[in-house]
């Protein structure tokens, strides 16, 4: 004899209750937030899902990081440990490229650094044109300027010579 | 039954063990709402159960090397961790109210549940939630969840046979709640 045989009718009919009450309860599930909070449990304890960085990101991003600090470092000590001299206002190496060689006059200072400044008298005209206006006291349109110069050619810095010209 | 075409879930959980995402998420949606059912069995609480659904997906996640599928199918397992949890929590919940303020409140907990849900079924719910523990988890997973006796003593840990007298008892235990409340037949009872 089975359990079913074995049977009361009150039991029987407790049973067809209960598996009503299971139908009934048939579509109850855990809300979609909890399935959320599940994986994005797994998402911290695995460092995987579609929220965070690729896994190839990060190291790519260090790379990148470090080139950044490699290269202001060379840039800024580079050419010797003394660092440059800080360009007037408005006034950057940049410039240089385009000044016109045949208006620019320079010579070199031997220096005990590997740092050598050079002197450059560069025509007021070209300065305006690239945005600076200086003023002329030879009235020869050139204007003297200081360039510190670095052992592999690099400008480091550039500023106005005090009392041979002013910034306006 | 689960389709056959469907990964099995001791392949899942290889695959959830080597790290795999997707393998963890089908584990969850195939078996949160039975472990969310007997939670809410076991508490009363929609709120609760889903605390306890919650934490034995991370307690799965946590644990996944030391799942051995020869020794029991993994909602076998889940089970018992919901069952644990069910109990610590019913603990704390009995510290703060009496055993028929919780009737109430899992009466009122979901208003829209409630409006739809049949008369004789929140009876039966009420009657079954007031019975001790170890004879409501017997009858929640024998009848409600419809685990057979021996995956029944494997989430309870306890042999076989301990398990058919409590679902005897439990079944009897239960009979009387309902008869006490109005001397009804079983019958008329629950169709009231």
């Amino acid at each position: 004899m089975n359990d079913n045989e074995a049977m009361n009718t009150d039991e029987k009919e407790l049973l067809s209750a209960l598996k009503a009450l299971a139908r009934e309860e048939e579509g109850l599930a855990a809300g979609p937030h909890v399935e959320a909070r599940v994986m994005r449990a797994w998402d911290e304890a695995r460092g995987t899902g579609a929220g965070r960085r690729p896994s190839y990101l990060m190291p790519a991003l260090k790379i990148a990081a470090a080139m950044v600090l490699a290269a202001s470092a060379a840039y800024w000590w580079g050419g010797g440990a003394v660092p440059p001299a800080g360009p007037e206002p408005g006034v950057e190496p940049a410039v240089m490229a385009s000044w016109p060689s045949s208006e620019t006059l320079a010579w070199l200072d031997p220096e005990p650094e590997s740092l050598q400044i050079v002197h450059v008298r560069v025509a007021s005209a070209a300065l305006a044109a690239q945005g600076y206006a200086l003023s002329d006291p030879d009235g020869d349109g050139l204007v003297e300027l200081e360039v510190i110069v670095a052992t592999d050619g690099t400008a480091r810095g550039v500023r106005v010579i005090p009392g041979s010209a002013a910034i306006y | 039954m689960e389709d056959t075409a469907e990964p099995s879930d001791p392949e899942l959980v290889e695959r959830a063990r080597g790290g795999e995402r997707e393998a963890f998420g089908v584990l969850y949606r195939r078996h949160q709402a039975y472990v969310y059912r007997f939670a809410r069995a076991m508490t009363g609480s929609s709120a609760v159960a889903e605390d306890i659904v919650q934490e034995v997906f991370l307690a799965l996640m946590r644990d996944l090397e030391r799942y051995d599928a020869a020794r029991a199918g993994l909602r076998t397992y889940l089970f018992g961790i919901a069952r644990n949890l069910a109990r610590y929590k019913a603990r704390s919940m009995r510290r703060l109210i009496s055993l028929d303020q919780v009737e109430e409140v899992s009466e009122f907990e979901d208003p829209a549940e409630t409006l739809s849900a049949s008369q004789e079924n929140r009876r039966l719910r009420r009657c079954l939630a007031g019975l001790p523990a170890r004879y409501r988890e017997v009858i929640i997973l024998c009848d409600l969840q419809e685990l057979d006796y021996a995956a029944t003593a494997a989430v309870l840990s306890v042999p076989i046979g301990t398990v058919r007298s409590r679902l005897h008892r439990g079944r009897h235990m239960l009979l009387e709640r309902l008869r006490s409340r109005d001397g009804l037949p079983v019958a008329k009872r629950c169709l009231i």
